[in-house]
């Protein structure tokens, strides 16, 4: 896809410094801490992290659904030119699903058991104003079964009579029933096999052209997001460290974490050991000093213990938050 | 739901039949000794009840369970018995028989703890799954400390208390029986009225201990219920409050919350019983007490009896029920 | 520990309300002259007064007295049932967590079966049967034999669940035999948990003993508090407004539940973490 002199204009959706914290006994958790980004339409972009990086938080934060004891502190999401946090609370629940709508890890347990597939298509119609008449709702039904490719029994069946890879596409088939114009895909591969989900990401892929929407991945897999994703951000400790382009990710990160997680992942061409990242992620209530990620970078110099960086545009598509960029 | 199903439950019901008339007849004999027939020759020899069916019910024990038989010749006659509904006689009110004096009292019985069951689950379940959610009125919460402070302590406690308070002092509800003394039993609407306020007092003290534990029984489970995953789904489907609340939520939480309530019905009914006694009301508690001081074996045999058929019935009936309301159930274990 | 008794409100009502009752007994004991708990000892059906502070009953019995008497009579069968109950259940029930197979199928199965029985009606059964009167300690033995049914269940499906945890492996793996591994890995675990379950068999136990006592089935001669309740209503105490005579057993009785209930409830709130933040 090629890359013009970007619109501002020409965005879906615009994370701006978005910052989301828990409050904890021993003192407020910074869960997202400023991010920012902004997704075009038809655009594929990848949220990369560790777990307790806080890509997970981003997607309930853009959807406005942090609970106690979390809180959005401060900064805006925008969809097109509505600012989300104006919207009344009904307002934002009719904009689910309708306008953005969320992927969960189907094959876990984001279905309720003791519904029929169908029926869970149906409330989210019924519950946005929608009330087919029971062949019109089949119908309906049976063509978002065909465009996730299940068969089309799968309507009336419950959840624990599906398999792993076709409950997370069942998911799927919800999440695009209102035909939404942003798809956060929020881990849809985890705990499938790999056949599965190659499936699963196809899927997602195919209906999100036919839709003509954006779509947010979010995950850990690095080489996943190298097959499907456009552009990547990159999370460590609740900062966005790295936005840029795939090929530049994994041909010249700039970013160190970056580089190390590419670095991390096995070749089939070089045999060797396994490199993996020393050290742990830091608690998001004992942060360092500084870098948050200063006390793993083999690079760390002097500035980065003490100096937080800030986030730089690196490029039309591109930002990166390290002194050393 | 797979016929296989049905059968399996319908076993247990049988195997727990069995087991109460087993139970009837051997635990008395654990002494070593045969209890029924020494308190049966002990009425006899007082001569205190009607002395000649006294004596033929002697002869017909005898035959029926002499020493002279081995004891599961004994048993088998016993069981046969039971099998063709005989349960003999009551010692103490010859000639009817127990099965005769039972019928009488259990439709008062089942009336009580039926309609008393019903409300403590369904007001309970229903202020549990409120409290549980955050969007219920707040002064919900202060109903709550009180009910559970009542659940901790047994009904017939709370009945002596209300009876002093409600009949006793304010003198607004009868002290007790099912019925005023005097009043002509009929479907008449006069009746009726009368046996209903009858009723009042000791279902209250039956409902009012009861809802409290099945509110808090409830509200745990809706707080896990509301953790899982497919509810974070809902609301990211951009479903309505409502629709999450019973479709999601409370729908699935009330599956261990019958589970719950099949295994209470023991505990419900031990006590009811004593409440039964408390207020006099005439159904199988207040017999059973009846029998207890008559030294009526053969009754408190028979009444124990039922009970636990009963109870056996009412849990079958709900695990039939339970497929019906959780899916994943029938595929199981068939 | 004064920190985390604020915190256990539970826990703390629970002893509080225990204490009272304890203290209550004490003095009771060394200050009540207990052979007044007899009948035909005092002038009968007399209301509360500086004499007799909570009032006599028709037979004669100062109920001050009946309360200091009876009060550790039932406690104790609650006691005795309560804990034979636990340490039946408990070995019963890590016997057939730990070793499974037909063992657990067929201590599951009884237990089960067991339960759907209402256990006051077997005990009545087995009460009417015994031809002598009953003391306070037979009572005590036939409400037990039922006890370990309930904690059998509960704690079996605790043991299992810690079962699958790791610890359980590594300690096989070093050779420890079934039985050391139970007592030296898996109890210490389930210490909190073995607690709340013993104070929930007591308040059962002695609930199961009232209830006998209440029908008449109980240990006639014992001032015991169901025997109290029982003679109240076989003398329509209420009806003929001798308010005090079931106000004492009443109050009585209600401390001890409360205060059972209570610690129960505090002592599942240690065992169970997840419970530790108001819910």
């Amino acid at each position: 896809m090629t890359v013009a002199a970007r619109d501002m204009n020409d965005t879906i959706l615009r994370v701006d410094r978005l910052r989301v914290a828990y409050d904890h006994p021993l003192g407020a958790v910074r869960a997202v801490d400023e991010v920012s980004f902004s997704l075009r339409p038809h655009e594929r972009f990848g949220l990369a992290g560790e777990s307790g990086s806080g890509k997970s938080t981003m997607s309930l934060a853009i959807l406005r659904m942090i609970k106690p004891p979390g809180r959005i502190e401060g900064g805006e999401v925008w969809l097109g030119d509505i600012a989300l946090s104006t919207l009344s609370a009904d307002a934002m629940r009719a904009l689910r699903l309708a306008g953005i709508a969320m992927v969960p890890q189907g094959s876990m347990n984001s279905l309720n058991p003791v519904v029929r597939i169908r029926d869970q298509i149906r409330d989210a119609l019924a519950d946005h104003g929608l009330t087919p008449g029971r062949r019109a709702l089949d119908e309906r039904v049976a063509g978002l079964l065909t465009q996730v490719g299940l068969p089309a029994d799968v309507a009336g069946k419950y959840p624990h009579e599906l398999s792993g890879g076709m409950k997370q596409r069942a998911c799927i088939a919800i999440a695009i029933c209102l035909r939404p114009k942003v798809i956060i895909a929020d881990e849809p591969t985890s705990a499938l096999d790999v056949v599965v989900q190659k499936q699963v990401m196809q899927t997602l892929g195919r209906v999100q052209q036919d839709l003509g929407a954006a779509i947010i991945l979010v995950g850990h897999d690095m080489g996943l997001m190298a097959q499907f994703v456009d552009r990547l951000g990159i999370m460590y400790a609740g900062r966005l460290v790295e936005v840029a382009p795939i090929r530049t990710i994994i041909t010249a990160p700039r970013h160190p974490y970056t580089r190390m997680l590419i670095d991390s992942l096995p070749s089939l061409d070089h045999r060797g050991g396994l490199r993996g990242i020393p050290g742990l992620a830091p608690l998001l209530r004992e942060l360092p000093a500084g870098c948050a990620f200063h006390p793993r970078c083999p690079q760390a110099v002097e500035r980065c213990r003490t100096e937080k960086p800030a986030v730089r545009p690196m490029g039309p598509d591109a930002t990166v938050a390290c002194h050393l960029a | 739901m797979s016929l296989l199903y049905i059968a399996r439950r319908f076993g247990v019901l049988l195997v727990i039949i069995w087991l109460a008339a087993t139970l009837n007849f051997f635990l008395p004999r654990l002494s070593g000794d045969d209890p029924v027939r020494n308190k049966l020759l002990e009425q006899a020899s007082l001569g205190g009840y009607a002395q000649a069916g006294i004596e033929d019910m002697v002869k017909v024990y005898q035959k029926q369970f002499g020493l002279d038989r081995p004891l599961y010749e004994q048993y088998l006659t016993y069981i046969e018995n039971v099998a063709h509904g005989d349960l003999n006689y009551s010692i103490a009110n010859y000639p009817r028989t127990v099965v005769a004096m039972i019928g009488e009292a259990l439709p008062w019985t089942i009336g009580l703890l039926g309609l008393t069951t019903v409300i403590s689950f369904a007001l309970g379940t229903f202020l549990g799954a409120l409290l549980a959610w955050p969007g219920a009125p707040r002064w919900l919460q202060w109903v709550m400390p009180p009910l559970w402070a009542l659940h901790a302590i047994p009904f017939f406690l709370l009945g002596l208390v209300l009876m002093w308070l409600l009949a006793f002092q304010a003198q607004i509800l009868p002290i007790f029986g099912g019925y005023s003394p005097g009043a002509k039993p009929g479907w008449t609407p006069g009746f009726i009225l009368d046996v209903l306020r009858h009723a009042v007092l000791p279902s209250l003290s039956i409902i009012l201990v009861s809802v409290g534990g099945w509110a808090l029984a409830m509200r745990g489970m809706m707080v896990t219920t509301m953790g899982e995953d497919y509810v974070t789904f809902a609301e990211a489907k951009g479903l309505r409050s409502l629709s999450i609340f019973t479709r999601y939520c409370m729908r699935n939480a009330i599956l261990p919350q019958t589970t719950a309530l099949a295994l209470a019905l023991g505990q419900i009914l031990s006590g009811a019983v004593l409440v039964e006694v408390i207020f006099g009301y005439p159904g199988l508690g207040a017999l059973l007490f009846q029998a207890i001081q008559e030294n009526d074996f053969f009754l408190i045999q028979g009444i124990v009896f039922t009970v636990i058929v009963g109870l056996g019935f009412a849990t079958f009936l709900l695990d039939i029920l339970y497929p019906w309301l959780d899916p994943r159930i029938s595929y199981r274990r068939g | 520990m004064r920190r985390y008794l604020r915190r256990n409100t539970s826990l703390m009502v629970g002893l509080v309300l225990l204490g009272l009752l304890a203290l209550f007994m004490i003095v009771g004991a060394l200050t009540v002259d207990t052979s007044n708990a007899q009948a035909l000892s005092v002038p009968a059906l007399q209301p509360p007064s500086w004499d007799y502070p909570f009032g006599t009953d028709r037979q004669g019995r100062d109920l001050l007295a009946v309360m200091v008497a009876g009060t550790p009579l039932t406690l104790r069968i609650g006691f005795i049932a309560g804990f034979f109950g636990v340490g039946i259940g408990a070995v019963l029930a890590f016997t057939a967590a730990y070793y499974r197979g037909w063992v657990d199928t067929v201590i599951r199965g009884v237990a089960d079966i067991g339960l759907t029985v209402p256990g006051l009606l077997v005990l009545i059964i087995i009460a009417v049967s015994i031809k002598s009167l009953l003391t306070v300690n037979e009572m005590a033995l036939i409400v037990a034999s039922l006890a370990w049914l309930n904690p059998t269940r509960t704690i079996r499906s605790q043991v299992l669940t810690l079962r699958e945890r790791g610890f359980v492996e590594i300690a096989r793996l070093n050779g420890l035999s079934g039985p050391e591994i139970i007592f030296q890995e898996l109890m210490p675990n389930l210490l909190p948990y073995l607690a709340a379950t013993l104070v929930a068999s007591v308040s059962s136990a002695i609930l199961a003993s009232v209830g006998l006592e209440v029908l008449g089935l109980g240990p006639v001669e014992a001032p015991t508090l169901g025997m109290t309740l029982y003679w109240v209503n076989f003398n329509a105490a209420i009806i003929n407004g001798w308010w005090w005579w079931w106000l004492a057993p009443l109050v009585v009785i209600l401390v001890v539940f409360l205060g059972l209930f209570f610690l129960t409830v505090g002592l599942d709130e240690i065992a169970n973490p997840r419970l530790r933040r108001a819910a």
